[in-house]
């Protein structure tokens, strides 16, 4: 008991010795960031989410890759030769590519990658992207019964340093589809090697990438180093990414206000903390700001009364104040006139999108014969997992009300949803919610799936307004194929402007992303397809 | 020793108890964010394939998971799994309980230090209080206590990091497990905590006090500070002990609220994380652990009586 005194007087020593010291301290070189969610997967077949995407190709890398100016650009690849019939691709590999484990880089593992991501035991969300290969579909019949091909046929392998890609049908999108997470180098062998351990690719990565990996503690922090094997030298400018998972939006702001962390992504903090950051001193200076490439749309079916008629969509389009919507983001999007969001090549600055009009709206809703049925409200459903979703929703029940339609609200999860608005006939959805985010900056990307009558399927339909014009999809069809730059983005822009006047779903908004950078950080660019290249970023002493 | 064995076997069989109503819970009774209309199995094998995937991949997810199997044979493979440490998470195929092992240290060093500011506060505080009954002092005490007892821990956790973390920058505001991040969740842990204890203790103490020992005591030119401390405050302690259990296995098993607000990634944390991504394992996993931990106090508990006052049976 005597002790006693002691015991608290030591307590209350440590207690003054770490008050005043807010944060631990922060050596220069290492690069600190914190965000809500765990990432999925750090296995590249199976990266298709803003979560995995930014780390995984941080430690993995392709052929090629995108530019800060959504250009496609050699990465793993030395040089590249596209046929003149644009159906042979012909890549040759730079020999300083090795993996972080030390080996080098050879034509099988990009093979390798492609034929995982076909197989369908890797439950690889990247399928679709490389069935255009010749060969896939048989390859993918193979994986799932006889197992006897030994390897993919498009795609052949020549030396050490040759990959040669065969498609069934010329594909501008190929490159980009080349440059996404699915087809980054992976090694077989150390495949092999961890599948015989039971061991998972995605717990043990080893790729090409600027850092190596350390360790990854499921939602609580992801270490990554520099990794000495990269092949461009003057890069990662840090030598290491500590990264925190589970901190809210609230505690990052705060911790970055503490100099705790260096990069911030301020798109989802609470609005009183978004406005504070970007419109007082001294920290509106460190706000970087640009598109994403997405859009958030209403989609009607086209195949179901009373969306069959072009009359009623355009009044749906004219009656909903999209204005009010964003205002419930704090400003965080951009008013829709169209699929293409700002940024993306293609995008149409002056095309005429709907602006709020309610008499327009009535009197189109009268021309067209609507009869509305309060007792028979149409079914409008929305994700439970847009935080805005509720506010967004009844706004529009509201604005429709007004001009004599009568919507009833549903909200689901997201799963469930998707199910429903991809489903043809009946059982689908007449009304849904929902957004799109683009898999690379290309206009084919928004306008193929969305609005293209070849994207309609009985299930799990991409294009969920069941839309199909044949002009439409002529120009869609031909731009896809065409070796010309500027007559393919003419294409989508002519079809993408018969879409907005044929109104196949209510175009809401594109949104914003907002990230901000300590003072004492250098080389940190919003990038247009990736949300964060921090292989550019380097933190000095602070 | 045999009473010991005799605990250790009904703390055997809670645990299986609470295995089987949390298994019930999870697969038999739909779940958070399902809707009639998808089965909670189902909707485990979507956590598992993720959001594109389709019809097929998950038919064969369950077939792989067995969750196409009837419920008493899916309750076998989720017992044969825990026992042979093969629970792994849904969401990212890692080990449950090697999961819950990595988080513990740091689960331990909160509930460890918050335990000690339980203490540090509560004791001088009783004594105090216990010397001064009925006075002023006392009942400021008690009023301070009563609403430090009443303070939501979210809402206390939130007001500590606002004001002596972000407003005066006295401490780190949270975002990981270390020394420097520590003070403010140990204190929001420790007040309501401490407070409590602090009445219960002065409880005890008043009726020792009354005593014929402390009599004695007195009788014998003992000062009342020693008399107090000495010799009222270990008789004291005796039924406090329990509580003080009690409260760290509480603390143990899950600091749900504290752990998230200070993005301190502990078991607390993983737990809250796993309902929100619908990680049926994990959730079952911190279940589970929670309840050993609970179990494991109440033993210890019972080997501190013995220590304590030998004159207890255990």
């Amino acid at each position: 008991m005597r002790r006693f005194p002691f015991f608290l007087l030591a307590i209350f020593i440590l207690s003054v010795a770490v008050a005043g010291c807010a944060r631990a301290p922060q050596p220069a070189g290492v690069l600190h960031i914190a965000q809500e969610g765990d990432p999925s997967v750090l296995d590249p077949a199976r990266s298709y989410d803003t979560t995995s995407i930014p780390y995984t190709r941080l430690l993995y890398r392709g052929l090629v890759d995108f530019d800060f100016q959504s250009r496609v650009v050699n990465a793993v690849a030395a040089k590249r030769e596209v046929s003149p019939d644009g159906k042979t691709y012909t890549f040759w590999l730079r020999p300083d590519a090795r993996f972080a484990s030390g080996e080098r880089v050879r034509p099988d593992d990009f093979r390798f990658a492609i034929e995982r991501v076909l197989d369908p035991k890797t439950a690889s969300d990247g399928t679709s992207f490389f069935t255009i290969i010749d060969g896939a579909k048989e390859w993918i019949a193979d994986r799932e019964g006889p197992r006897k091909l030994e390897h993919l046929r498009g795609i052949e392998v020549r030396g050490d340093d040759q990959i040669i890609f065969h498609l069934l049908q010329a594909d501008n999108t190929f490159l980009s589809n080349l440059a996404l997470p699915f087809a980054y180098a992976v090694q077989r062998e150390y495949v092999a090697k961890l599948d015989a351990q039971h061991l998972d690719l995605s717990e043990h990565p080893n790729g090409c990438g600027p850092f190596k990996f350390v360790e990854w503690v499921h939602d609580g922090w992801l270490t990554l180093e520099k990794n000495p094997n990269y092949y461009d030298k003057s890069l990662p400018k840090s030598n290491r990414i500590e990264v925190r998972f589970g901190i809210s939006p609230t505690l990052q702001s705060m911790l970055y206000e503490q100099g705790a962390l260096d990069i911030q992504q301020i798109s989802s903090v609470p609005a009183p903390d978004f406005l504070r950051m970007t419109q007082t001193l001294p920290w509106k200076n460190q706000v970087l700001s640009g598109p994403n490439f997405d859009v958030y749309y209403v989609a009607m079916n086209n195949e179901v009364a009373p969306f069959t008629n072009v009359r009623v969509r355009q009044a749906l389009n004219y009656a909903i104040n999209r204005e009010r919507i964003a205002s419930y983001l704090t400003g965080r999007v951009q008013v829709a006139h169209g699929f293409l969001p700002p940024g993306m090549p293609g995008y149409n600055p002056d095309l005429k999108g709907y602006n709020y009009d309610p008499t327009k709206a009535r009197a189109l809703l009268k021309a067209s014969g609507y009869k509305d049925d309060p007792n028979a409200p149409i079914p409008f459903l929305y994700p439970t997992t847009y935080p805005w979703g509720d506010k967004a929703a009844q706004s529009i029940q509201s604005d429709l009300r007004a001009v004599g339609m009568t919507i009833s609200l549903q909200k689901m999860p997201y799963g469930e949803l998707k199910a429903i608005a991809g489903r043809r006939g009946a059982g689908g959805g007449r009304l849904v919610m929902q957004g799109w985010s683009a898999d690379y900056p290309d206009a084919a990307n928004f306008l193929d799936p969305l609005s293209n009558g070849r994207s309609i399927t009985a299930q799990s339909s991409l294009n969920r307004s069941f839309y199909s014009n044949p002009r439409v999809n002529k120009l869609l069809d031909g731009a896809l194929i065409d070796q010309n730059p500027a007559r393919r983005l003419a294409a989508y822009q002519e079809a993408e402007k018969i879409v907005v006047e044929q109104a196949p779903v209510v175009f809401l908004h594109h949104s914003q992303r907002y990230w901000m950078r300590q003072p004492w950080v250098e080389g940190f660019q919003l990038h247009p397809q990736w949300s964060s290249a921090y292989e550019f970023v380097s933190v000095a002493a602070h | 020793m045999l009473s010991f064995f005799r605990k250790l076997g009904l703390g055997l069989i809670t645990l299986w108890g609470v295995s089987l109503i949390v298994f019930l819970l999870l697969f038999w009774v739909p779940r958070f964010g399902a809707t009639r209309k998808t089965s909670p199995t189902d909707a485990m094998a979507q956590t598992v394939a993720g959001a594109h995937a389709t019809p097929e991949n998950i038919a064969n997810i369950k077939k792989d998971l067995g969750l196409d199997k009837p419920l008493p044979v899916q309750y076998g493979i989720f017992m044969r799994n825990i026992l042979t440490n093969n629970l792994k998470s849904y969401r990212n195929g890692d080990i449950v309980f090697s999961a819950i092992a990595r988080r513990f240290p740091a689960t331990l060093l909160l509930a460890a230090t918050a335990l000690v500011i339980y203490l540090g506060a509560a004791i001088p505080i009783a004594l105090i209080t216990a010397r001064n009954d009925g006075k002023w002092l006392d009942r400021i005490a008690l009023l301070l206590a009563l609403i430090a007892v009443s303070i939501p821990t979210f809402w206390l956790g939130r007001l500590l990091q606002q004001y002596l973390g972000y407003q005066l920058g006295l401490f780190s505001v949270g975002g990981s497990a270390n020394l420097w991040n520590l003070p403010l969740p140990a204190i929001t842990l420790g007040i309501g905590g401490a407070a409590y204890y602090s009445r219960l203790l002065h409880a005890n103490l008043r009726g020792v006090m009354k005593q014929d020992f402390i009599r004695a005591a007195r009788a014998r030119g003992l000062s009342e500070t020693q008399v107090t401390a000495k010799h009222a405050l270990k008789n004291a302690l005796i039924p406090a002990v329990a509580v003080l259990g009690a409260e760290f296995a509480s603390l143990l098993s899950g600091l749900i609220f504290t752990e998230k607000i200070f993005g301190w990634p502990g078991i607390g944390s993983l737990a809250i994380d796993s309902v929100m991504n619908q990680d049926v394992p994990m959730i079952m996993g911190t279940v589970l652990f929670s309840a050993l931990m609970v179990v494991v106090a109440n033993l210890l508990v019972d080997v501190a009586y013995k220590v304590i006052d030998p004159r207890v049976r255990v």
